[in-house]
């Protein structure tokens, strides 16, 4: 059981490590929180504008607040300024219509980017292309009651678009939080094996520690095993401590599958851990090594989805992102999340991240028995 | 200055000895724009979005299903939507899973023996569970394209009546019959076809601030986007490398060599001044050759080259002086080394060094513009992109100064505390 000493040895240093244990436990959380904040799900239902009509005719705008009340969207009457975007119906516009001149509707808005404000335009084209299609331009001038205008602007339609959910259990869609909390979960635990768990090993090995412990009456085996159990257990008290706030601070929805989020999580760990110390033997600086330890890092995870939803980026970046184990570990993480798959949902997932382990244990193993003789 | 000079001297042949780190610290900005850009780079569909790939199950296979969609290979559609029919749920499925497709429609069996009929038709519309953004907009797409058809049925209705009654007759349609039919379809077409007049009546998007009308979302061209995102990449490096260039110094304090230096005839003023001028120097440089490199590679150009020169100066002297604090506070190299980078972290994280203010909601953006980082992003992003006069941006250029000297000076005094105790 001296390996387990060992692990556990090195479990108690990194511990006492504040840089660790803050790398571990706060830095996810404060990420977590900020950027689960910054990127909340923008409600696409309740949506409101208000029209600013400049125009002396009032028809164009009465037709065009009840079409867009049919899309339900809320018509505010009396807002705070820059409260809600805006609609601006220009001046002329009824006879800029008549005239055949060209008219813009603008969709006044506060900031560029905004999603909402984008779906907004959508049903607003709408509203556009119904109105120019059922009023003719010269009903536009006379006087029409706002029901004799909805009569004319509205259909019963016979075609109906119907949002259907999938057969299987879908959880929540990842947004928000339910996103942000699986992305830095990965992120993190990559984060602290490649920068300060690395620049550990670096030390270790370039101050001679890890020589003067093979020398010890323990088999090498024990020390390698030690050391790869220290880091693999450390990841897996990470990810629970980061589920666990996950579920109690931002009632995360981890999915049906305990037991699949759990077996992806740790072979993502033991893959990670091996990685890790697989990249800390080509070292002796253990600032490089952080150094480098973080861009490799951020390389992995932003091309792995970990920084942003996969469907707002091109095609090739969805390719991309599995390339790399963190593509493989969230992806599987969100299938169990949103599709609610268990194991066998996943099993692609399972094998990749296994293969990887498969590749780097030996290697990590290798590489710290090289130290044998060089540290 | 003799002496501090020398001082300087000795701290850069010592850093060019080994210049892996800076290096290292040098290809970040330009590594984390290019992977920004990759995935948010301007789009050919000019939405900001990708093509949003659609998944079409039809069970109808006949002329008017197929004729809808069609709909979808030309323009403008096809700009924003790649299409692709399957078989069956399970292949859809298989797509999503595969993150190939962003949203599904199911066209019912009977489509078009039910819209001449005048049935209701229900078309199903499923979300890929894994995506948020591109099935809304797919969504609101395709009613727009729901919403065509139903006023296209419901101004055809007299015709599609007419076809109806005489397609269950044992005899052909007569002559006025032909003409009544197709008089009604030339009234319901000519509805349809005032859709035509959408080119003259158009929406758009307008960004106003503060009742200012500035400029329309459509896209933006690949030279904003670096000049956007790549001045708070370089500011998130630099915090970085100046933890880095503090611990040298702290080592040196350490190790004895400050304390060596101290009992020279040099005062302690001179030997602070010696090295924060050399942390100092690397910080300005650095952001020198990154903006060089930045206009050689990434065509980003100044549109105020003073502005942007007065704020990086200034954020230098922040960097300096934060590095300064954090380690003048702390009795140890480790305890230092780990309350740095989160400290760092968060200044980052308020002031957009790795995503542009702008990306934030309203509320944290008031925050993040005056808080050290955010202040000087904004002056600089400006001068790269819109070149504002000085009355526009005094605010900022010297909201970045006063927070540089405000922390630099505080950083100098626990300093200078420190080494009286050595």
């Amino acid at each position: 059981m001296n390996w387990f000493k060992i692990a556990l040895n090195d479990m108690h240093l990194t511990l006492k490590a504040k840089g660790a244990l803050f790398w571990t436990f706060a830095a996810p959380i404060i990420l977590i929180s900020f950027f689960g904040v910054m990127f909340k799900a923008p409600i696409a239902e309740n949506l409101s504008v208000v029209i600013e009509n400049h125009d002396k005719n009032e028809n164009f705008a009465k037709s065009f607040a009840i079409l867009l009340a049919e899309d339900k969207i809320n018509i505010v009457k009396d807002a705070k300024k820059n409260q809600f975007s805006k609609i601006v119906i220009p001046e002329n516009t009824t006879e800029s219509i008549i005239a055949g001149k060209k008219i813009n509707v603008e969709l006044r808005v506060q900031k560029e980017e905004d999603f909402i404000d984008r779906l907004i335009l959508f049903k607003l084209q709408n509203a556009l292309m119904s109105l120019i299609m059922s009023i003719e331009p010269e009903q536009l001038r006379s006087k029409l009651t706002t029901e004799e205008l909805k009569k004319l602007v509205t259909i019963s339609p016979q075609i109906i678009l119907e949002e259907k959910d999938m057969s299987r259990n879908i959880i929540k869609i990842p947004y928000g939080f339910q996103r942000t909390v699986p992305q830095y979960m990965i992120m993190f635990l990559l984060l602290v094996l490649f920068t300060h768990s690395a620049a550990q090993l670096v030390t270790e090995r370039i101050t001679g520690q890890m020589r003067r412990l093979f020398m010890a009456p323990v088999a090498s085996w024990e020390i390698v095993a030690g050391k790869i159990f220290s880091r693999i257990t450390w990841s897996i008290l990470q990810m629970l401590f980061i589920i666990i706030v996950g579920i109690v601070l931002f009632h995360i929805k981890w999915g049906n599958s305990p037991s699949a989020l759990f077996l992806i999580l740790v072979i993502f760990a033991i893959a990670s851990s091996a990685m890790g110390i697989y990249f800390s033997t080509f070292f002796n600086n253990p600032s490089k090594c952080g150094g480098l330890g973080s861009l490799v890092i951020m390389i992995m995870c932003a091309l792995g989805g970990c920084w942003w939803p996969l469907d707002l980026v091109p095609q090739y970046m969805r390719y991309a992102a599995f390339i790399f184990p963190t593509g493989w570990a969230l992806d599987g993480v969100i299938k169990i999340m949103s599709f609610g798959y268990s194991a066998s949902g996943i099993y692609w997932h399972i094998l990749y991240l296994l293969a990887i382990s498969a590749i780097f244990v030996p290697l990590a193993a290798r590489g710290l028995l090289k130290a044998k003789d060089t540290g | 200055m003799e002496n501090i000079g020398k001082i300087i001297s000795i701290y850069f042949k010592r850093i060019f000895k080994n210049p892996g780190l800076i290096l290292l610290w040098l290809c970040f900005p330009f590594v984390l724009v290019l992977l920004q850009y990759a995935a948010f780079g301007p789009k050919d569909s000019g939405t900001g979005l990708p093509k949003i790939d659609l998944v079409i199950i039809d069970n109808d296979k006949s002329f008017v299903s197929q004729g809808l969609f069609q709909i979808f290979q030309r323009d403008p559609l096809i700009k924003y939507f790649k299409t692709e029919y399957v078989e069956n749920e399970s292949k859809m499925i298989k797509l999503f899973e595969r993150n190939r497709a962003s949203a599904a429609i199911i066209i019912p069996k009977d489509l078009q023996s039910d819209l001449l009929d005048g049935k209701k038709i229900i078309i199903q519309f499923i979300k890929n569970p894994s995506f948020y953004f591109t099935p809304l907009i797919a969504e609101e797409s395709f009613k727009i394209l729901i919403n065509m058809a139903n006023r296209f049925l419901a101004y055809a209705q007299d015709s599609l009546q007419l076809m109806k009654k005489y397609r269950n007759r044992d005899f052909e349609p007569t002559e006025d019959e032909v003409a009544a039919i197709s008089r009604s379809w030339y009234k319901a077409s000519h509805k349809v076809m005032k859709i035509n007049s959408l080119n003259d009546v158009k929406a758009e998007m307008v960004v106003e601030k503060e009742n200012k009308i500035e400029s329309t979302s459509e896209g933006s061209s690949t030279q904003i986007f670096f000049s956007t995102f790549f001045p708070g990449l370089i500011f998130f490096s630099l915090t970085f490398l100046a933890i880095e260039l503090q611990q040298i110094i702290f080592r040196d304090k350490r190790y004895g060599i400050m304390k060596r230096l101290l009992t020279t005839p040099v005062s302690r003023d001179t030997v602070i001044a010696g090295y924060s001028s050399f942390i100092y120097i690397i910080l300005v440089v650095y952001a020198g050759i990154s903006f060089l490199i930045g206009a050689l590679l990434l065509n980003i150009r100044s549109k105020n080259p003073v502005h942007t020169i007065i704020s990086l100066l200034g954020f230098c002297l922040f960097c300096m002086g934060l590095a300064k604090i954090i380690y003048a506070q702390s009795k140890s190299e480790k305890a230092a080394g780990s309350i740095a980078p989160a400290i760092f972290m968060i200044v980052n994280l308020i002031g957009g060094g790795l995503f542009p203010v702008s990306f934030y909601p309203e509320s944290i953006q008031g925050i993040a513009k005056f808080s050290p980082l955010g202040i000087a992003n904004v002056a600089i992003v400006d001068s790269l992109t819109r070149g504002s006069s000085i009355s526009e941006m005094g605010i900022y250029l010297g909201g970045t100064w006063i927070w540089g000297l405000l922390i630099a000076i505080t950083g100098y005094l626990l300093e200078r505390r420190g080494l009286k105790s050595l």
